[in-house]
């Protein structure tokens, strides 16, 4: 049974990394910093850790899809991540292609209910 | 006063990036760290516990490097390049180590204890002399190797050198080589000893080149050291031309219009050098042109002496076997082309 624990998870791994990209990209419409992002993604259900939002942050950030601010306003300062116009671009696109794979993986599994 | 752990384990995270990153990913954990320790708030427990659960819950710091730092092309060779790199490393060591053995073996006849000598002392010497000798220059020309073919492949793959199997249309991919076209592994590697053998003897061992051994009180060398110093510059041409030749080779695996463009510059090189160096009159080491008449009675030079009727000038009078040797090589290099040619096309159409 351990085997097909580890395989079931590993596919999970697989199948969630193109949508966290995905995901994340979707709450960053409004400044947003990144514990804020594990915490809101949680309370929506989806689970995603720290130790994973971060590093993706610093490399969409990279890619230019998103744009970054340090709030040094209060004590603990922040640093808040907002999409850039070629993420939202890029989100735009990777939304219309998620709808459309989601409708053609349903009808096929539908079909072999 | 910071927590000393998390400190700690942020320098962890860090310590291997750039100054700049490095800043940068430390306040960012140190918000993170902040954030989540304030949502623990009123949990129960010591301020120490809640720090040790957060920063199991981020993991180790080496895997959350990895998630900062992790690239596609994070290791030294990758993919594709990489098993090209191994079949180019084992033919590199394996031929520089049967050359570095037999240039060692005829670099060291020069200080053979005279024939005959009923020292034991000196022959066990000599023996354990070319022992140490061929391990260590062993040692260091696989060293040498190994770390050329590296550099060259560690470029290769991070510049994003495509090499000849990556091709992004179909029509692109590589004919099957018929089996006369294919060029085999072994005609590689016996031409890559011959070639390494070459640059060592007449490149860097000028004065050693071919020592002759048994004709005088000490081993002396076939050719005159000073002609090959004066050829020296169409030596390594040739050589370069060679090892460009056996490059293309590799690469297209079969004889292609690329293999018979390269050997036909080989060839010419080759044939340029032959001519200028062997057909110099002072080639041949005048003192074992001498040795020669007085064991044998003739002269090494022409025909007995005489000069060869159908040369004319200086030719007439070359060392006979140099005569040979210039023809054979000119001929063979002739008909080396032809059929690279014929293979070439023959294939192609």
């Amino acid at each position: 049974m351990e085997e097909f624990e580890i395989t079931f998870e590993n596919v999970i791994v697989e199948m969630r990394r193109g949508l966290t990209n995905l995901v994340v990209l979707s709450q960053c419409q409004q400044p947003a910093y990144g514990y804020e992002l594990v915490k809101s993604l949680a309370e929506k259900g989806f689970q995603i850790e720290a130790n994973t939002v971060y590093p993706l942050l610093r490399r969409l950030e990279k890619q230019g899809l998103l744009s970054s601010d340090w709030d040094t306003s209060t004590d603990k300062p922040r640093k808040y991540y907002q999409i850039s116009p070629l993420g939202v671009r890029f989100y735009d696109r990777l939304k219309t292609h998620w709808f459309q794979t989601n409708e053609t993986v349903t009808e096929i599994l539908e079909e072999t209910k | 006063m910071k927590n000393n752990l998390i400190e700690r384990y942020i320098y962890a995270v860090t310590r291997h990036m750039q100054e700049k990153e490095a800043t940068e990913i430390s306040q960012e954990l140190d918000e993170l760290i902040a954030s989540m320790l304030l949502e623990r708030g009123d949990h129960p427990g010591s301020e120490d516990e809640k720090i040790r659960e957060v920063l199991i819950e981020l993991g180790s710091p080496a895997a959350l490097t990895q998630k900062y730092t992790g690239k596609a092309n994070d290791s030294l060779i990758g993919q594709p390049h990489y098993s090209l790199y191994l079949k180019v490393l084992k033919l590199v060591l394996m031929a520089v180590a049967i050359a570095i053995t037999i240039a060692i073996l005829v670099s060291l006849i020069n200080e053979v204890p005279s024939v005959g000598s009923p020292e034991t002392s000196s022959w066990l010497n000599w023996s354990l002399n070319a022992l140490i000798e061929w391990t260590s220059s062993l040692f260091s020309a696989l060293l040498g190797g190994f770390a050329w073919v590296t550099i060259i492949f560690a470029i290769l793959y991070h510049q994003g050198v495509k090499l000849d199997f990556d091709v992004n249309d179909l029509d692109d991919l590589p004919e099957v080589p018929e089996e006369k076209a294919r060029i085999k592994r072994g005609e590689l590697i016996a031409e890559l000893v011959f070639v390494t053998l070459f640059a060592v003897l007449f490149i860097i061992l000028p004065y050693v080149n071919l020592p002759i051994i048994g004709i005088a009180a000490k081993p002396i060398p076939l050719f005159t050291p000073e002609v090959l110093i004066n050829v020296r510059y169409l030596l390594i041409a040739s050589l370069f031309t060679t090892i460009l030749e056996l490059i293309v080779k590799f690469v297209d695996g079969r004889y292609s219009l690329r293999v018979f463009g390269a050997t036909i510059l080989a060839s010419l090189f080759s044939i340029a050098t032959l001519f200028t160096w062997l057909g110099n009159p002072q080639a041949l080491n005048p003192v074992f042109a001498e040795r020669f008449q007085e064991l044998t009675g003739m002269s090494i030079y022409g025909l007995n002496g005489q000069p060869i009727s159908g040369f004319g000038g200086a030719w007439a009078m070359l060392p006979f076997p140099f005569l040979i040797v210039i023809i054979v090589v000119t001929v063979v290099s002739i008909i080396e082309i032809i059929s690279a040619g014929i293979k070439a096309f023959i294939t192609k159409a």
